[in-house]
Parts: structure tokens; sequence; C-alpha cells
């Protein structure tokens, strides 16, 4: 359209915008095909279009209740759990400039689960609804700002995933801890759920309860795709750009504890997701951490989708924890990441 | 014999493992437990929370020494003011050897390697297995009887249970006409109990048909909530614990998809004590659960004349 000079900046533009929009639309529609998919898995004998036709209003009582009260509060939580991990590491790596940054493998997710564990088995939960997800929230911001301390921000690989494993295994014996002193005595066998995560029987009650602050979570880390992308020319430089470092810090702690902290409180702790997801958009958004968050909340809702119709699937009625497949995927990519990083070396 | 048996233990204890361990096989060759004719155990120690309540049910306080701690918690016992006072274990061996007991009575699920640590140090204990049908109830009282020497008061005791019994099931068969309605128990974590289980055969003596039994589950399991509101029970058994400490387990008792599926007509608590063993107690449960069924075959009635 313009003949000024500027117009091949324009083209190059475009041409980078063009493939992003191709990718947005990919991941959205993939999740809209995974989401009808879900609704239609589960011990009852109620298929998609039943499920489909139920959200529509229309069949038996019993198959509305089970479509809208159990699958459907179960793949929306899905949507919102595997959303949040996918752009909190996304962020994550991003702003420390790690590829390893991940809230499962740095101890986020932990130090969340304990503390939701503290409000749900002393029964602050069942005295204050909302406590369950400030509990996680909590939690959350202990773990980051451990970690930022432990490993802020000159800390390298290995002082990251060193400072991970020392928040992780503190956080889990905590969890294991007070699981066993708790007086219910189903308790000790629930520390599974915790470690492992999932989805099963939850209701729109949690939906309810984590959505605000998930929502909240992500839009302080959704609006830090400039500063993002000003970081990668290294921390000076996006300083004299005009980003407040400290400011993009700060709600990158903020963001990442309100989303998997609630998050956690719901669905417990479920690790690797926000690894792997960002390493396999990074090469369709022409590596730009800031492109990278919306893609990979997208990509992250759509691999929690498919590994929680993969749980369901083998043993009907007595389902696999999501962590358990999460970590099957996850293993081998972070064991790739670990090779390439020392070809790299060499 | 008894007394021999003491005399043995205070040697191990004061002289080592191997003065015991010959000591032992004498013990052993000596057999306490084919003594014919005994008198009667005056120290009696239970290890199951199921003997707790029998021996307790029995009369025979008197002559216990200790029984498990659950058999005090409220939770876990129909009866738990009766063992107030009672010295309770958690069925370790340690606790046991000390109080010199001359029964031990264990359930068949406990720890076995503390029955026959037990046996080899020369003690009589006499394992009671769990009740899974009715007919289990008064073999067990039975097999408590000899072994406490009451047998004229444990025959006494099973003549009752099996009259009580009869009467309910008579006013059972009174309103045959229609055909039994269907119930289905869910408790924490999912748990439910089918075919060849204690709980089935309450709710079965009680005049309905157990949902998980045409389900195929036979005896204790867990079932999706999914399949609860697929199958959708004209009685619904919520297995509650007395106890509510807040646990995921219990948590999933209150999912709105089940306060919507069942009112309050359908779905009734029953304590996890009340029939979590066979003794004449369960009659209690039975009788309830046939005045809940009665109650909705009227309903029925009324509905579809």
């Amino acid at each position: 359209m313009s003949t000024r000079p500027e117009a091949p900046s324009i083209d190059a533009r475009s041409t980078i915008l063009g493939p992003r929009v191709l990718l947005l639309a990919a991941l959205v529609l993939a999740l809209g095909m995974v989401f009808i998919l879900s609704l239609g898995v589960g011990p009852a004998d109620i298929s998609t279009t039943d499920a489909l036709a139920a959200l529509a209003g229309i069949g038996s009582e019993t198959t509305q209740i089970i479509v809208l009260e159990i699958r459907l509060p179960r793949v929306l939580l899905g949507v919102m759990v595997g959303a949040t991990l996918g752009l909190s590491g996304a962020a994550l790596q991003g702003l420390l400039r790690n590829p390893l940054a991940e809230p499962g493998l740095i101890g986020v997710s932990s130090t969340a689960a304990l503390g939701a564990v503290l409000t749900l088995y002393t029964g602050a939960a069942g005295a204050f609804t909302l406590a369950l997800p400030l509990g996680g929230v909590a939690g959350a911001v202990i773990g980051v700002v451990l970690l930022h301390i432990l490993a802020g921000r000159d800390g390298g690989n290995l002082t990251l995933i060193l400072a991970g494993i020392a928040i992780t295994s503190m956080s889990g014996a905590l969890t294991a801890l007070v699981l066993n002193l708790a007086p219910s005595p189903f308790a000790a066998l629930e520390i599974v759920f915790w470690l492992m995560g999932s989805l099963a029987d939850r209701s729109f009650a949690h939906v309810w309860l984590a959505l605000p602050f998930v929502t909240s979570g992500w839009v302080l880390l959704i609006t830090l795709g400039r500063p993002l992308d000003a970081l990668t020319l290294g921390e000076d430089t996006a300083q004299s750009l005009g980003f407040d470092v400290r400011y993009a810090r700060t709600r990158l702690i903020l963001g990442t504890a309100l989303a998997v902290g609630a998050a956690t409180a719901i669905a417990g702790t479920i690790g690797f997701l926000g690894l792997v997801v960002p390493h396999l958009l990074r090469p369709f958004v022409a590596h730009r951490p800031g492109a990278l968050l919306i893609p990979s909340a997208l990509g992250g809702a759509i691999l929690l989708l498919l590994a929680d119709i993969a749980v369901r699937l083998p043993f009907p009625g007595n389902e696999l924890k999501l962590g358990v497949l999460t970590a099957l995927l996850g293993g081998p990519c972070f064991l790739w990441l670990i090779v390439a990083y020392r070809r790299r070396l060499t | 014999m008894r007394p021999i048996t003491y005399k043995i233990w205070d040697i191990i204890r004061k002289n080592g493992a191997a003065l015991g361990v010959t000591l032992l096989t004498l013990t052993l060759t000596m057999d306490p437990t084919d003594a014919g004719e005994r008198a009667k155990p005056q120290r009696i120690i239970s290890l199951n929370v199921c003997t707790d309540q029998l021996l307790l049910i029995m009369g025979l306080r008197q002559r216990l020494v200790s029984v498990t701690f659950l058999a005090a918690d409220p939770s876990s016992s129909s009866i738990p003011e009766a063992a107030r006072g009672l010295l309770l274990n958690r069925g370790r061996a340690e606790e046991i050897l000390p109080l010199r007991p001359d029964l031990v009575l264990a359930g068949n699920t406990a720890a076995t390697p503390t029955v026959q640590l037990l046996r080899r140090l020369g003690h009589r204990v006499v394992v009671v297995p769990l009740a899974t049908t009715l007919d289990d109830i008064p073999r067990n009282i039975k097999i408590l009887a000899r072994a406490t020497g009451e047998g004229a008061r444990g025959r006494k005791m099973i003549e009752h249970f099996k009259k009580e019994l009869e009467i309910i099931s008579a006013e059972a068969q009174l309103d045959q006409g229609s055909p039994p309605p269907s119930a289905m128990i869910f408790g924490p974590n999912g748990i439910t109990s089918g075919d060849h289980s204690l709980s089935e055969a309450i709710i079965t003596a009680a005049g309905f048909t157990n949902g998980m039994t045409t389900h195929g589950l036979k005896g204790v399991g867990r079932v999706p909530l999914e399949t609860v509101l697929a199958f959708r029970p004209r009685l619904l058994i919520l297995n509650s614990l007395k106890v509510n400490n807040p646990s995921l387990a219990v948590n999933l008792l209150a999912h709105p998809a089940l306060k919507h599926s069942f009112s309050s007509r359908t779905t009734i608590h029953v304590n996890h004590h009340v029939w979590a063993c066979g003794s004449p107690l369960v009659l209690n449960a039975i009788r309830r659960l046939a005045q809940i069924r009665a109650r909705l075959v009227k309903i029925r009635r009324m509905v579809r004349p």
C-alpha cells in the first residue's frame, strides 16, 4: 500500500505477524477440539455428542447433571491450570533468562501446595472459603521470593536448579508432615494428590474459588511481553530503553504467585508442564519471549487437557494422577535440554 | 499352665535371648492351648475393634485388661463410652506382653506378625474372622463365647439376635408385592461395598438391592461419582464419619452434583462404625433402613398406583 521508505519494515512486521496469527488461530482451534473431546470422557457412558447436547440443555436430567456439574468444571479447571502453568513457565524463563525456570521445577508449586495443605487440613478452609486459594497464593509468594533471594539476578542455571531442589524437597517434606499430623484418617493418603495433582471430582465451587486469582495473575503476566523482549538485550539495555526491570520483576512474582498459587490449591502440584510448553512453541515465535506468552498459555491448556484425558482412559473409575502423565512427558524433554546444553558447551 | 508362661517371660526378659529360645521350645511342646477344660480367662486383651465391641456387649468388661484405641474412638466404635477407663492398645506386641494376658483376641486382618510373635511366646491367641454376612455374626459370638468360657451367655445372645432378625425380615416380607428398591453406598473417596460384604448383607436384609452388586463389584471398592449419578439408586447411603475432620476424601461427599441428584428423602447418612463390625448392633442399622424402604415404597405407590 505504502510507497514510503518505511515500507520494508512494515513488510517485515507483517511477515512476523502472519505466522503469529496463524499460530494463535491453530492453538485456539486445537484447544476447542480438545475441550469438546474431554467432555466426552468419563466412567459414565456419555459420548461427546451427548455431552454437547447436554450443554445446550438437551438430554436427560442425569446426563445434564454429570456433564454440567462434573465434566464441565473439570475441563474449565484443566484450561485454567494448564494455561497458568504454560504462561508462568514462559514468563519465568523469559525474565530469569533461564531455560529451566518453571513453577514445578523451581519449587513454587510445592510451596503453594504446602500453603493450601496448611489451610485445608487445619480446618481454616472450612471456616472461611477463600482461605484455600489464599493459602496457596501465600505459599507461592514465599516460594518465589525465596527463590529470588537464593538464585536471583546473577544466578546461573546451577544455582537456580539447586535452590529449586532445596525448596521443593523442603516443602514436600513439610507437606507430608502436616498431612501425617492431620486429624483426619484420610489425610496421610492424600499426599499423592498434593504431590502429583489431579482434576478428579472437582466442582464449579472450585472454579469460582480459583478464577479471580488465576485471571488477575494472567493479566499481570501477559502484560509483561514488552519488558521481556527488551530484557533479551540485557538488563542495562532494557533499563535504558525505559523499562523498569525491578517493577517487571515484582509483577512477575505477584502474577506467578496469584495464578500458580490458586491453581495448585485446587489441583495439586503438576510438574514439567511449564517447562515443556514454552520450549515446544519457542521456534514458532522467532524466540521472542514476549510473543511466547499467549501461545504458551494456550499450549499449556491443550497439553493439560490431553494429559487429563489420558489419565482417565487406562483405568476408568480409578484414574492416574496428572503429575504422572506430565512427568512422563516432561522428563524426556528435560533430558533433551541437558543434552542440547552440553552440546553447546563442547 | 499360665503362671509358667509368665515365669518364662520373666526369665526371657532377665536372661536374654539364648536362654529364652530354649525355654520357648519347651513351652511350645507343652502347648498351653490343649489343656482341656480351663478356668475362665481373667486377663483378656483384644487387638481388634470388632472383638473389642463384641466382648463389651457380652458384658465381659471386668475381665478385659486392654482394648484397641479405636474402641474409645466415636468414629470407629458404636459404643465408645463402654471402653472408657480401659487401657487402650495399638496392637503392638511390646504393649501387650507386659500386661500378661491369658487370652488375646485378634481379627484376621490384624497384624499377623504380632499374632505369630505372641503365639511363639506361648500366649493363647484366638483369631476371630471378619464378618462379611449376617450368619457370620452368630458364628463370631460362638467363637468368642467358647474362648472366654461363656458358652451359655453366647447361646442366649445368638438366640436373641436370630429372633430379632426374623421379626425384621418377616415385616419386610409383608410388602413384597413391589420389587425391592435399589440402594448404593458412597463413602469418603468414593468407597462403596458390593457382593460379599457385611454392608451389602445389611442393605439386603432391610429389603433393598445393592446397586453396586449389579455393577459386579465384589467386596469393598471405589466407585466414580459419575457412575453413582448415572445409576441413580432410589436411596443414596452416604457413609460418613462421626468426626468430620477436613480431607479431600470427605469433601467428596459434599459435591454439588450429589445434592442436585438426591434429595433429603433419598439420601441418608450412616456413620461408618454402624456397619463396620459384625455385632448384634447391626440390627439397629437394618431396622432404620427397613423403615426408610417402607417409606420409599409407599411414595412410589402413590406416584404410580
